[in-house]
């Protein structure tokens, strides 16, 4: 195409489209490529033959008049409501209203599914959570031949010094899987999960901190009296899914409360079973010998009365119960 | 001094711009002003019509009927808008209605071109058809012959490319007033047109081949 008119602008061109200065432009533009002249005038040609029609269609004599006749007879016709309808509407703040109702309620029409989504979510997210822990606690369980329990004269430190025991092996380093996201983040979960040799040294030291430290959102697995009367980490050898990781109970300091885990709003709790299996229930009874999952059979937040008495108690709660 | 609206002698009246006339005849309804409108959009608006509708008598009603909704729609115009797209979409209306009730429905094709290649790269392409042959496929039919195959043929184009050509090409109305009239961008007025001349010519190169024959 020539570099004097482009073809778009040929083509505006021949159809008058073209006007003022840009028409001039293009007019001294030809008068300087006749190549590009001859062009434009065959097209203009070419057009011409593929559109003119030879009518003229003059109108009819003294149809202005007329027209202005017929329309002083019509002028007192009721105008319908069509004729009021305008092609473009002015800004009323009554269409606003009703585009902003109309908005409102599509918001309101999606903002139950759209919390439905987030706590599916949610739910995942506290079930990834406790799969991870679980893979931890298999690992440490693989290396130590048993669960995270403390050596028999510190049984009473707190239940969620497990998480600094599988640190300790080197095989949990991600502190933000003790915080359930069901429950908004959790202000007191470890920023960084330390040593349980510096954990006992800041518990000396440092209380409040250390209060911080083992305050996160699992119970774990306290254990169970053996027969002579040591208590002792959970054994798996007597069944294959005993809870060792759940939601924390509903508690109020050392006191364990009625009802579910607060951790989903009182509807139920996951639990991370020893086949490392996650599952959801919806009351504290997690088999038919075992009614409670945050109480022993004798009701109390202590370690288990026999081997199939599993307690999770909350991570601040020491192991040898309270 | 404020001259009264009543007293414009019609020598006023011609000064003053489609707009102002309509802006005018808004407020009070003055029937010179209206007879200015007529007589002044006369020649152009029937010309348009009787092509429209292919029926000179159904033009001329159809031309009244259009001035009739320009009076009984005087509230609806809005200031600052031209009045020339705002007359020509009445009439297209009052036309499109005025067939269907002839019973003569204006085809709408849904062989539109949406889109495709750039808008530069199409006009390239339909220049080069258009001036490709030295004198064109119409050259062998006589010149009568020839416009009664313009005639027939701008009919059996889809209604909206006949709509933009007629507007484009007869009445020399510029693309953003056919955007105005038509409701869509100026840049879709070049497609349907650029489109339309394709079309025409395929059909002319169709004519030339069955006479090749």
């Amino acid at each position: 195409m020539s570099d004097a008119m482009k073809a778009d602008e040929m083509i505006d061109y021949v159809l008058g489209q073209v006007e003022g200065g840009e028409r001039e432009r293009l007019e001294r533009a030809l008068g300087e490529d006749a190549e590009t002249a001859a062009r434009v005038e065959r097209l203009r040609q070419a057009i011409h033959r593929l559109c003119d029609d030879g009518n003229s269609f003059e109108h009819p004599p003294d149809l202005a008049r007329r027209t202005v006749a017929f329309v002083a007879r019509n002028r007192r016709r009721s105008a319908s409501f069509v004729d009021f309808v305008p092609v473009r509407a002015p800004f009323r703040w009554a269409d606003f209203a009703v585009a902003a109702s109309i908005f409102v309620a599509g918001v309101l029409t999606l903002l139950p599914a759209v919390q439905r989504s987030r706590e599916r979510m949610s739910q995942a997210g506290c079930v990834f959570n406790l799969q991870q822990l679980g893979n931890s606690l298999g690992q440490y369980t693989t290396i130590k031949q048993l669960m995270p329990y403390p050596p028999s004269n510190q049984t009473d430190v707190p239940a969620g010094a497990f998480a600094y025991m599988l640190h300790d092996a080197g095989v949990l380093d991600d502190a933000s899987l003790l915080d359930c996201p069901c429950n908004g983040p959790c202000p007191h979960v470890a920023p960084e999960l330390i040593g349980f040799d510096q954990l006992q040294k800041i518990r000396r030291t440092d209380r409040d901190r250390y209060n911080r430290l083992v305050s996160f959102d699992y119970a774990y697995n306290i254990g169970y009296r053996h027969t002579s009367q040591a208590t002792g980490s959970p054994d798996d050898q007597a069944s294959s899914q005993i809870p060792v990781l759940a939601d924390q109970p509903n508690h109020a300091g050392l006191q364990i409360r009625e009802g579910n885990s607060i951790n989903h709003g009182g509807r139920g709790q996951n639990v991370l079973l020893s086949d490392s299996s996650v599952r959801w229930f919806r009351t504290r009874q997690v088999s038919p010998i075992d009614p409670d999952l945050y109480l022993n059979n004798n009701r109390l937040p202590r370690p288990g009365i026999d081997a199939h008495d599993s307690v999770l108690v909350p991570s601040h709660m020491p192991f040898r119960g309270w | 001094m404020v001259k009264a609206i009543g007293s414009d002698s019609a020598e006023d009246l011609r000064q003053l711009s489609d707009e102002e006339l309509m802006a005018r005849y808004r407020e009070d309804g003055h029937a010179d002003i209206f007879s200015e409108l007529v007589h002044r959009y006369e020649r152009e608006l029937y010309r348009y019509l009787a092509r429209y509708t292919g029926d000179p008598s159904l033009a001329e009603d159809v031309f009244q009927n259009t001035f009739l909704q320009v009076h009984l729609k005087r509230g609806l115009f809005e200031k600052g808008r031209p009045f020339r797209p705002w007359l020509y979409a009445i009439a297209t209306h009052q036309a499109v209605d005025s067939l269907r009730k002839a019973g003569r429905h204006p085809t709408v094709s849904l062989d539109q071109r949406v889109g495709g290649g750039s808008q530069e790269s199409e006009a390239g392409n339909l220049i080069d058809l258009l001036v490709g042959e030295e004198d064109g496929p119409l050259s062998q039919l006589e010149e009568s012959e020839r416009q009664q195959w313009v005639r027939d043929s701008v009919a059996r184009l889809p209604e909206t490319l006949r709509q933009t050509l007629l507007l484009a090409y007869h009445q020399d109305l510029k693309y953003r007033e056919i955007a105005e009239i038509q409701k869509i961008p100026v840049g879709t007025v070049k497609s349907r047109l650029h489109a339309a001349l394709e079309k025409l010519q395929q059909m002319a190169r169709a004519v030339r081949q069955d006479g090749d024959e």
